[in-house]
């Protein structure tokens, strides 16, 4: 078999990291673009904080999960894209309301 | 009462949908797209209640496996619980595009006409699919009950003839919305929009020829599940949630169509190859573990993309909407898809975990989430939006009559489908812990699972979160009929930002 299953007393070590990855990944992305849009520094700190712990499950996930080689890699790709993803969001979010600088949203009435 | 007395009530009823339906006819606040719409709209809501029902029938023999047996099978509540919940996702989906098409194109629809033939054909054929379900399941399958009464493939187990109706409705759908673009306005919405209806009619056949080897059904029957739903749906579902951002926030055409082409982008990048991960156990070769596992990981960035794009837009729009119900539901839409399809999703897709969990609870507790967030959220909250718009696009903002009742509606709905989630996954993790990984997926295993205290209180849990569920659901169903009425005060109005 390509793959070797997880072991018995790792099976819920396995889906508990797998669910914080994702979990932390928001949380950093969510403290990342918070932080920008306050200029509060311990947002990004707090940030930076979220992203060493899904670093930490990434790293507890490939070991239990009997991750190499190619497995390994994967880990990397994913650890390294949900570091990149939220700063290259961040930049587009800000390329694409650029125009609302020039053309400020009208309140257009009756606003709650 | 005797005879005569029922036939007068149900005349006096007849005449009273007759009057009802001509009054809503002649409303003059909607166009008739929008009245198509509604047609829509309504089965998808009666077919909602329906799959509560089913599915709180299913539920219960689960508790009680006597219950109903030999009169209302599970496999029969079974099918149509999750037959009723595709086929009123549909429901939604179309109405919701019919609802915005005049309004995108600027012009009316071309075949309006054809539409609402096609409305009644499909509802016809869906009436008597499910009666053929509940009073004719019995027997062996053979070509004429595949032609007949079922095709035998789970989730889309529709009679073939019915099948072919619902590429034809879909078809005509197609000719509606390209040609209506055709006539009137293009638009970065309207692209996507018409290329993805090609794949929703296109990828349906995968699922209507049959082959003998079940490996090479399966893999065509993924392309049904995964692709259909998984990349068809969440375009189609992209685009009107494109449109509704605009018409609901006021958040302006680029950003929204940069963000749909992003969205179809990730799509073509994860989501399709992201099929894989259905393909470990069937019987194909082993290099779809690499391929179904690289493209899961990918699948949830573009949901961790969506949560920098919400906090960087609640700075700049501060959430000013015209339809207060109808913004709830679209953030519950951006919780529970992140949670069921994302969360969910990659816990066990990988397949060093998913040889345990492959088609124990935690799958369903997966589909639960995932197609409630992803797609029941948004679809009522478009019914909101025709219900607005009905009534004449009065208020639905704060203090609004009634408010309690769509408020507790969302919360019973929300924590129903939560609750039953992590209900099932506790049932699942047992499942995967005693049937796979300690007894090695025997018989034994299975039933030594299926027997566990765990397992039988997580179902218990199932019920009563089940039950909430229905309750929000009826809550629901009331309100749409009711909101808005004797409301004198105009919607409020959100800057055109639409150009």
């Amino acid at each position: 078999m390509l793959i070797e299953p997880v072991a018995l007393s790792d099976f819920f070590l396995s889906f508990f990291t797998a669910a914080s990855i994702i979990l932390l990944a928001t949380l950093y992305a969510a403290l990342f673009a918070w932080g920008k849009a306050s200029g509060r520094r311990s947002l990004g700190i707090a940030a930076w904080l979220c992203y060493l712990a899904l670093l930490v499950c990434v790293a507890i996930f490939s070991y239990v999960n009997h991750f190499s080689g190619y497995w390994l890699a994967l880990s990397l790709l994913m650890a390294l894209g949900y570091g990149w993803m939220p700063r290259f969001i961040w930049r587009l979010c800000a390329a694409t309301h650029q125009p609302d600088h020039h053309h400020p949203h009208q309140p257009g009435g009756h606003h709650e | 009462m005797s005879a005569t007395t029922y036939q007068d009530k149900a005349a006096a009823c007849w005449t009273g949908c007759k009057q009802s339906y001509a009054a809503f006819q002649a409303n003059p606040h909607l166009t008739g797209g929008q009245k198509l719409a509604v047609h829509y709209f309504t089965v998808a809501l009666v077919l909602f209640m329906a799959q509560l029902l089913f599915g709180l029938l299913a539920g219960l023999q689960f508790l009680f496996p006597s219950f109903l047996y030999e009169i209302l099978d599970f496999n029969v509540n079974r099918m149509v619980h999750i037959n009723a919940m595709v086929v009123w996702m549909l429901y939604g989906f179309i109405g919701s595009v019919y609802w915005f098409l005049e309004d995108e194109s600027g012009v009316q629809i071309v075949g309006l006409k054809w539409g609402q033939l096609a409305f009644w054909v499909l509802t016809g054929a869906v009436t008597l699919v499910v009666l053929v379900y509940l009073f004719i399941q019995f027997g062996a399958g053979n070509d004429t009950s595949l032609w007949l009464i079922n095709e035998g493939r789970e989730y889309i187990e529709a009679p073939r003839w019915a099948d072919i109706g619902i590429v034809v409705v879909v078809l005509t759908f197609f000719y509606n919305v390209a040609a209506t673009f055709a006539k009137g306005q293009w638009s970065g919405i309207a692209g996507v929009l018409v290329l993805d209806l090609v794949a929703l009619a296109g990828l349906y056949l995968a699922g209507m020829f049959y082959v003998t080897n079940i490996s090479v059904d399966q893999y065509w029957w993924w392309w049904v599940i995964h692709l259909w739903v998984e990349a068809t749906w969440e375009v189609l579902v992209g685009c009107i949630m494109a449109w509704s951002l605009m018409k609901l926030l006021g958040v302006r055409r680029q950003i929204v169509q940069t963000w749909l082409y992003i969205e179809v982008a990730l799509m073509f990048g994860s989501g399709i190859l992201g099929l894989g991960h259905h393909y470990f156990w069937i019987g194909t070769p082993e290099y779809w573990f690499s391929i179904g596992g690289f493209f899961s990981a990918l699948e949830p960035i573009p949901l961790v993309a969506m949560v920098v794009h919400s906090v960087y837009d609640s700075g700049v729009h501060r959430f000013k909407n015209s339809n207060h119900p109808a913004l709830a539901w679209i953030i519950a839409h951006t919780f529970g898809n992140f949670l069921g399809a994302g969360v969910w999703g990659f816990m066990h897709t990988l397949p060093q975990i998913n040889l345990y969990t492959h088609g124990t609870q935690w799958s369903a507790s997966h589909g639960h989430l995932a197609f409630f967030g992803a797609y029941a959220t948004i679809n009522i909250a478009f019914f909101y939006l025709a219900a607005q718009q009905a009534r004449g696009n009065v208020w639905m903002g704060g203090d609004l009559a009634n408010g309690w009742r769509w408020k507790a509606a969302a919360i019973l709905l929300n924590v129903g489908v939560l609750g039953m989630t992590v209900a099932l996954l506790i049932a699942g993790y047992e499942q995967s812990f005693i049937e796979r990984a300690v007894e090695g997926s025997t018989w034994a295993g299975y039933f030594a699972a299926q027997n566990h205290p765990w397992f039988m209180q997580a179902m218990v849990w199932r019920m009563v979160f089940g039950l909430m569920t229905a309750a929000g659901g009826g809550l629901l169903f009331w309100d749409l009929l009711d909101i808005g009425k004797g409301e004198q005060r105009p919607a409020a109005v959100i800057a055109n930002a639409t150009e």
